[in-house]
């Protein structure tokens, strides 16, 4: 999914919401929970800006690590609720 | 993967359930406190759920309801308190820590307890309550007493600490001194080192209060928490009126500081002024700092403040969660008192 024109967006979020993740320069395939770059309330906030960004609504059942694992998870879930 | 929640059930899965716990929630001896937590407490066993993956079952999250019985407006109500909630890192995504919240409220819905919360200790523990439309019903925050300033001043100054902490410390005496001076008259206060008896229940319910919430403080429940803990030794302190038993406080000393643990009785302007001050005197030479943990709305809040106990820091927000439309939730939308210290937020 590297190359997914929503990866750009939610990585400047992440790089500006989170000190973590610019501190570790993360890349699109790396693992954003395991390293500690999101924990429950940065997913929180993550969910809000997914949902008003892309205008989709995220069910609790959708909160689930594979579709919050990476930045390329992120995209690829918020275009299969998109149909972008 | 499909992600759900099932009771645990402890006699098979207590292993599953003491590694969990161990691996996600490391500074705890999980199974030195095991049976005194999960099975002794006199208000009842608790109720546990893990959060796994269905196929093949990986267990990725554990939590648990501990009974406690509380006074909700002058009544006795069985309540509940959230407690060692863990995800594994791998899935905090939300999700799972959602669902585990959910399976603390299933007592509560099924009518088994009045209510049940949970005290996040920081902003991280609020998110499954702010996806759930959950707000604080109170914050408890951290009071701080400084006795002396050596610890402090060896920190930043080394060797060159000696006589500025000297200083510092005769400046701390005379301060106490002068307040000291507002205090109310003393009454008997005396260490306490037998079990608690009846008489601790008798003044539990004499200071029940007709529009607060707090934990109840029966003989037996002091007991199990402060006699019966395999991990903590506690210090009790009585203030005595011609022997009647007014107020008593619960310390836990470690090398550095002294937390008032639980404070709680009646005629609290002498009570408590008297057992605050003997506790700054038994400790003032020997130890840096006194704190306690209060609500906002403890009653015994006033009084410490007095004393120059200063806030210092958010020690925990209090959630609650009530059945809607029951006569509990009813209650606590009236914005009743939430008289609570460190004996409600601690596991």
């Amino acid at each position: 999914m590297t190359g997914n024109h929503l990866n750009s967006p939610i990585r400047k979020f992440i790089l500006e919401k989170f000190p973590l993740a610019r501190k570790q320069q993360i890349k699109d395939s790396d693992p954003l929970l395991e390293s500690g770059v999101l924990d429950s309330l940065g997913v929180l906030d993550l969910v809000s800006f997914v949902e008003q960004e892309f205008s989709v609504h995220v069910a609790d059942d959708e909160l689930v690590p594979e579709n919050f694992q990476t930045i390329d998870r992120i995209a690829a879930f918020v275009q299969s609720k998109s149909g972008a | 993967m499909t992600i759900s929640v099932r009771p645990v059930h402890q006699q098979s899965e207590h292993q599953e359930f003491l590694t969990i716990l161990q691996t996600n929630l490391p500074s705890l001896p999980h199974e030195r406190r095991f049976k005194w937590l999960y099975r002794d407490n006199p208000d009842g066993p608790a109720w546990s759920w893990f959060a796994f993956e269905e196929a093949p079952d990986n267990i990725i999250g554990v939590t648990s309801v501990f009974p406690r019985s509380m006074w909700i407006a002058g009544e006795v109500q069985l309540c509940g308190q959230v407690g060692d909630f863990a995800v594994s890192a791998s899935h905090r995504s939300l999700g799972p820590a959602l669902l585990l919240q959910r399976a603390t409220f299933e007592p509560v819905n099924r009518g088994e307890l009045a209510f049940c919360y949970d005290c996040p200790p920081h902003q991280a523990g609020m998110s499954t309550f702010r996806r759930l439309g959950l707000g604080p019903s109170c914050t408890v925050h951290r009071y701080a007493l400084p006795l002396r300033v050596d610890a402090q001043f060896r920190k930043r100054l080394g060797a060159a600490s000696v006589v500025p902490a000297a200083a510092g410390n005769m400046l701390l005496h005379l301060h106490r001194l002068s307040t000291r001076k507002r205090g109310a008259k003393k009454l008997e206060v005396s260490e306490h080192q037998d079990a608690f008896g009846e008489e601790f229940s008798r003044l539990d319910e004499a200071a029940k209060g007709a529009n607060k919430i707090r934990g109840r403080r029966t003989a037996a429940h002091l007991n199990w928490r402060y006699r019966q803990d395999p991990l903590q030794q506690y210090q009790v302190l009585t203030a005595r009126r011609k022997g009647e038993l007014l107020a008593f406080a619960v310390l836990r000393i470690s090398p550095e500081v002294v937390t008032i643990v639980d404070l709680c009785g009646t005629d609290l302007h002498e009570a408590c002024f008297s057992l605050l001050a003997a506790i700054v005197d038994r400790f003032a030479s020997s130890h840096q700092t006194v704190e306690a943990f209060l609500s906002e709305g403890s009653e015994l809040l006033p009084y410490f403040l007095k004393m120059r106990f200063q806030q210092r820091s958010e020690a925990a927000q209090i959630v609650a969660y009530a059945k809607p439309q029951s006569e509990v939730s009813g209650f606590l939308q009236r914005s009743p008192i939430w008289s609570f210290s460190k004996a409600e937020i601690m596991a």
